[in-house]
């Protein structure tokens, strides 16, 4: 077990540093670089070149590319991410006091789209009539198809301003939570419904569910010991992925529903051009997606018995 | 990671489920499909020849004709400065539908080459390209496009550009995939033995069969597209005005959600109609063995 | 042009005969008054305390008012730091604030100011008279580079001389008529030392401290920033209406970008006052338990500035077809509020020396005769051309109140006398850079203070010279000269003139008076625009 954490952890690394490296590298390439943007917030005088020039050596901008990268990678290394150019706060403290926001709106979008998800596809495989389950099952489609900025603003449309039940936006409580966390769940619950119902159908369609029922087992309890339990480790990976997908949504979400958190400093970040707030949020994506793919892939063999990890033995 | 490479396939949709979900259906139209298809039909020709389908002006305004309710007149109402809405959403199909277009093109040559070469040669070039492939899955498609346009700057062609980049991680896998698999086969071994030139193997021998299920996921991925090309459009860093684009189209009128909703609902139903027909129109040609 | 400080006074009404539409008069009161307590009558005594939750549409690029004078910035600063003077928002006048009294020399080339003892900064150092040099004394470091606004209010600076703890003397190597008004803005506004002391990063970033009525709590830019009532503050302007410390004990700006969620969140009392409600929901919060106020802008309205250095902009026959080619009246009754009004003049109407000029008018025929006359004619798209090159124009612009349906909409004007006008937002942090860039033929500019000097701040050769010339003009001359002149008849006949220069050369695009316009609950007692249509809290209490 300690082995294949290991390799699992260094494999997670590698991912983390091939991401920092692929931003670099993507953000050097910009065509105005950073650094005019920088002199901006400071006021608009025309600068004379030498004075232009003098703040690029100064900042380090006429470096060579190499020792940038290797400068940002140890202030990495040492949770610096820089500083953003519009705000001149640290990076990681911007990150910091969004990600709880964030954190709880991703949460609760998880929570609704896995439940409602699980609901669709168990609901939909157990459903005998073929015409209701194809009924059932286009739902999905249907909820991938809407974008998610026309989700929020139908539910702002009809919850917020005509029923007035529930604020437009906001950061406020919990109830300023629900309807982006909604907006949010759609894809989720989509996602989850198609994977979950597509594996509860092999599962069912597969022998040993025959042999239970051979064996006298209830089909209710089959549903739930075997079929459920089976299917639910490529739902368990699908919703993963899609864990990862939240941080791309919440951009689009937040923007809408006017939210405090990380997706709302992507959006900013990106209008003002603001890189290294930029680079920031993409590290932070694809940390999320290794610590997910990590526990999904530790938690793998204890859902599903056909899954054998060799190393996993205790 | 082994549990990414499982759920690309299964995210990715019925396209590139594999062939266990293949179920042969009869070849007949049904009415899910047609209406798909004439949705689509309206669209191409929205984007061909808008003029074909609205007389109004997207862009000629009078404002004391502005938030009208949707009529006769004015099939979608009017907007903030009482410019025909109808007019804009069929005026903005040409970009709309363009840019996701050009998505998937660079997605699919960038991705499936990739795919490809990495399959077919393997080794040290594909445990490289590969790794590249996991970095590009690490991070979300629409965060990742969003840092390519605040690298590239605005503008609808370069909103195309990431998105299409952002997408090429699932072309290459899926080739590579086929690429592994025809490499196998014994025509393809065959020609190796004879002493066929590899390149000349990969293009001839491999790259046909192995280009199908890429193909297949290009018809999903254009109706992915076109949602993340109006999800970038709509946070404003397309084209600018007054220059009518769907997902600007919606996000111009959400302000007047309270007041005049259809500036913004309407269009986005649009979007809806549009990817939901993209997305039957591909089930259906992946279920016509379309590819194969 | 990004500079938005907000000061001085309103000497004139409303002038109802003009507008668009007329003012029900139960709003007139607000509308004019500028002071009248906002809400709904007689709320009885103010209480103190709770939490004022205030909408703004946009992050701030800066908190520190010397370096920034945006509005959102000058919205947050204004609670925070006092200044040396204030102007009274009925008359004007400039009055004591921080400072009890003044003198001026004859030659209006030194002044003289007299502190009021006893007042501290929120760190609870002492307001001296070195602390008031040393602020000057930066903004002049700094220079125009990291003060631009700030650097043009101190024109011609030669130094501060601490007279004594409580006396400073301010001179100028010419002559500064509007150096005295300067003193009232927030612009000018008196930080502490220690402060001072601090980066211009650090401060843009919130470290700032004044000496006003609440202190800084918390900054997050993008998001919210908390302000703090300030204990033991005794030393409001007399302008205000109470004095000691302020009622409400918390503020927080809010950054909402949706002006729909704004609307949504001030109906549903997440919001006690949205400071940039769109055009469509204002007549939807007048009355029912919600109001309005709203006031001119004072300063340089909403014009449209021509870059003389760009090839087409350079051009008078465009810039005139430019001028005769926007309709007005279209642009206030289509897309602005009951509070706009038609410009006039460069300058506002509220703007002391206001005059209204000739030539501001709309006439396509004319418009389209003078570009033919010039060589430009129609091209298949119709667009003119002249020899292969098209009439495309760039506009530049920030998020102001409306801005965004007033562009689209004027370029949709142009485009039927043939011009056609590219536009694009910018986002705050994006403005100093573009502009500086010269990389745009028209910029979009409302400058809001109350001194007809703001016309040369604007378009002056030694103000910011957003016509970017690269040489004084007859027009530059004459804007500098009223700057220096003391006699009040011959500055009207020298801004008069300079004005009227500016809209026969077209070196100005007058469009529309801005007016401040907010909304707010009823339960916001006290709320009132000072001088210069911006926010002030300090009297505002909820009744709740």
């Amino acid at each position: 077990m300690g082995k294949y954490l290991a390799s699992r952890g260094l494999q997670a690394l590698l991912v983390l540093l091939g991401t920092f490296t692929l931003a670099f590298v993507l953000l050097s390439v910009l065509p105005s670089d950073a650094l005019s943007i920088k002199l901006s917030g400071a006021g608009d005088a025309a600068l004379s070149p030498d004075e232009v020039a003098r703040l690029r050596a100064e900042h380090g901008y006429d470096d060579p590319l190499v020792e940038q990268y290797l400068r940002q990678l140890g202030g990495l290394l040492g949770g610096d991410l820089g500083t953003s150019l519009h705000t001149g706060a640290p990076v990681l403290s911007m990150l910091g006091s969004a990600l709880p926001h964030t954190a709880q709106l991703a949460g609760l979008a998880l929570l609704f789209g896995v439940v409602a998800g699980l609901l669709v596809g168990s609901v939909a495989a157990h459903t005998r009539g073929p015409w209701a389950r194809e009924a059932l099952m286009s739902l999905p489609p249907l909820g991938i198809s809407f974008p998610t900025f026309a989700v929020g603003l139908v539910l702002i449309q009809v919850v917020a301003f005509q029923w007035q039940a529930l604020p437009s936006g906001g950061t406020d409580g919990f109830r300023s939570l629900v309807l982006p966390a909604i907006t949010l769940a759609l894809p989720v619950t989509a996602t989850v419904a198609q994977v979950f119902h597509r594996s509860l159908r092999e599962v069912l369609e597969q022998g040993y569910v025959d042999t239970a029922v051979a064996k006298g087992a209830g089909r209710a309890r089959i549903h739930l010991a075997h079929a459920t339990r089976n299917a639910a480790g490529p739902t368990l990976t699908a919703t993963a992925v899609v864990v990862g997908n939240l941080l791309g949504g919440a951009v689009v979400t937040e923007t809408v529903f006017s939210r405090e958190g990380v997706g709302r400093l992507t959006a900013d970040a990106v209008t003002r051009q603001d890189l290294p707030v930029v680079q920031g949020v993409v590290l932070l994506s694809a940390l999320v997606f290794v610590v997910v793919n990590l526990l999904v892939d530790l938690a793998y063999p204890l859902l599903d018995r056909r899954v054998t990890v060799k190393e996993a033995v205790r | 990671m082994t549990s990414t490479e499982t759920v690309a396939a299964e995210v990715a949709g019925p396209a590139a489920a594999g062939p266990a979900r293949r179920r042969r259906e009869p070849r007949r139209l049904g009415p899910g499909v047609v209406l798909a298809l004439l949705v689509l039909g309206l669209a191409v020709l929205a984007a061909f020849a808008p003029g074909l389908l609205t007389s109004h002006s997207p862009t000629s305004d009078d404002v004391l004709d502005k938030l009208r309710p949707p009529s006769a007149e004015h099939w979608f109402g009017t907007d903030q400065l009482g410019r025909d809405v109808f007019a804009r959403v069929v005026h903005g199909a040409g970009l709309s539908l363009r840019a996701p277009l050009i998505a998937v093109a660079i997605a699919f040559g960038v991705g499936s080459t990739v795919g490809l070469v990495s399959g077919f040669v393997g080794g040290a070039v594909d445990a490289v390209l590969m790794r590249l492939v996991d970095i590009l899955l690490a991070v979300p498609s629409l965060l990742l496009s969003l840092a390519i346009v605040a690298a590239l700057g605005f503008g609808i062609t370069n909103v195309a550009v990431a998105v299409g980049i952002a997408s090429v991680a699932s072309f290459a896998r899926i080739t590579r995939a086929e690429a592994l698999r025809v490499r196998a086969s014994p025509f393809v071994e065959a020609a190796v033995v004879l002493g066929v030139r590899r390149p000349v193997v990969l293009a001839r021998h491999v790259l046909p069969h192995a280009i199908g299920p890429a193909l297949v996921l290009s018809t999903l991925e254009f109706g992915t597209a076109i949602l993340s090309v109006s999800a970038l459009s709509f946070l404003g860093y397309g084209e600018p005005p007054p220059t009518p684009e769907w997902g600007k189209i919606v996000s111009e009128g959400r302000d007047y959600l309270a007041t005049a909703w259809w500036v913004a609902l309407l269009p986005s139903l649009v979007i809806a109609a549009t990817v939901l027909a993209t997305n039957r129109v591909s089930r259906w040609l992946d279920t016509q063995g379309a590819g194969r | 042009m990004r500079p938005q400080t907000r000061t001085g006074a309103a000497r004139r009404p409303l002038r109802l005969a003009t507008a668009a539409v007329a003012l029900p008069l139960t709003l007139l009161a607000t509308a004019c008054g500028g002071t009248e307590a906002a809400g709904g009558g007689d709320a009885g005594e103010p209480r103190p305390g709770g939490t004022l939750a205030v909408g703004l549409n946009t992050s701030l690029a800066c908190a520190d008012p010397h370096q920034n004078s945006s509005n959102v910035t000058i919205f947050v600063a204004r609670q925070i730091a006092d200044s040396l003077t204030d102007q009274d928002p009925e008359t004007g006048e400039i009055t004591p604030w921080l400072a009890e009294s003044w003198e001026v020399s004859e030659s209006a080339d030194s002044y003289t100011f007299h502190l009021r003892e006893g007042v501290t900064f929120g760190d609870g150092t002492p307001l001296n008279a070195e602390a008031v040099a040393a602020n000057f004394e930066t903004i002049a470091d700094l220079g125009p580079g990291v003060t631009p606004l700030a650097s043009t209010y101190l024109d011609g600076y030669a130094g501060s001389e601490v007279v004594d703890e409580h006396t400073v003397t301010v001179t100028f190597d010419h002559s500064n008529v509007q150096f005295l008004q300067g003193t009232a803005t927030i612009t000018l506004g008196i930080l502490a030392p220690a402060t001072l002391e601090r980066t211009p990063e650090e401060r843009c970033a919130g470290e700032l401290i004044g000496a006003g009525p609440f202190v800084i709590d918390g900054y997050q830019p993008e998001q919210r920033i908390t302000l703090q009532r300030r204990d033991g503050y005794d030393w409001a302007s007399p302008v205000l209406e109470h004095t000691g410390e302020a009622y409400v004990e918390t503020v927080d700006f809010d950054v909402v970008p949706e002006a729909g969620v704004r609307a949504g969140q001030l109906r549903n009392g997440e919001l006690h006052i949205d400071t940039i409600p769109l055009t469509e929901d204002v007549p939807g919060f007048e009355g029912n338990g919600f109001g309005v106020v709203g006031r001119p802008y004072p300063g340089v309205g909403v014009n449209l500035i021509p870059n003389l250095r760009r090839p087409l902009a350079g051009e008078t026959a465009v810039r005139r077809a430019i001028q005769l080619g926007v309709d007005r009246e279209e642009i206030v009754s289509g897309v602005l509020t009951e509070y706009d009004r038609v410009a006039e003049n460069v300058i506002t109407s509220a703007t002391p020396f206001f005059e209204p000029l000739d030539g501001i008018a709309h006439d396509p025929g004319r418009a389209v005769e003078l570009l033919e006359d010039d060589g430009w004619l129609p091209g298949a798209d119709g667009v003119r051309e002249k020899d292969e090159q098209r009439l495309e124009l760039l506009a530049l612009y920030h998020a102001g109140r409306q801005a965004g349906p007033m562009m689209e909409l004027v370029q949709s004007q142009l485009r039927e006398i043939g011009i056609d006008l590219q536009i694009r937002l910018l986002a705050p942090a994006e403005l100093a850079d573009a502009e500086a860039s010269g990389e745009w033929d028209l910029w979009y500019s409302p400058f809001h203070r109350a001194e007809a000097d703001s016309a040369r701040a604007v378009f002056g050769f030694t103000g910011r010279n957003q016509n970017r010339v690269e040489e004084a003009r007859p027009v530059d001359e004459l804007l500098q000269e009223q700057s220096g002149e003391a006699d009040p008849e011959r500055r009207q006949e020298l801004i008069t003139e300079a004005t009227q220069e500016l809209v026969d050369e077209a070196y100005a695009i007058p469009l529309y008076e801005l007016a401040g316009v907010m909304t707010h609950r009823e339960g916001v007692q006290g709320f009132h625009f000072e001088a210069s249509s911006r926010l002030s809290l300090y009297d505002v209490w909820l009744d709740e």
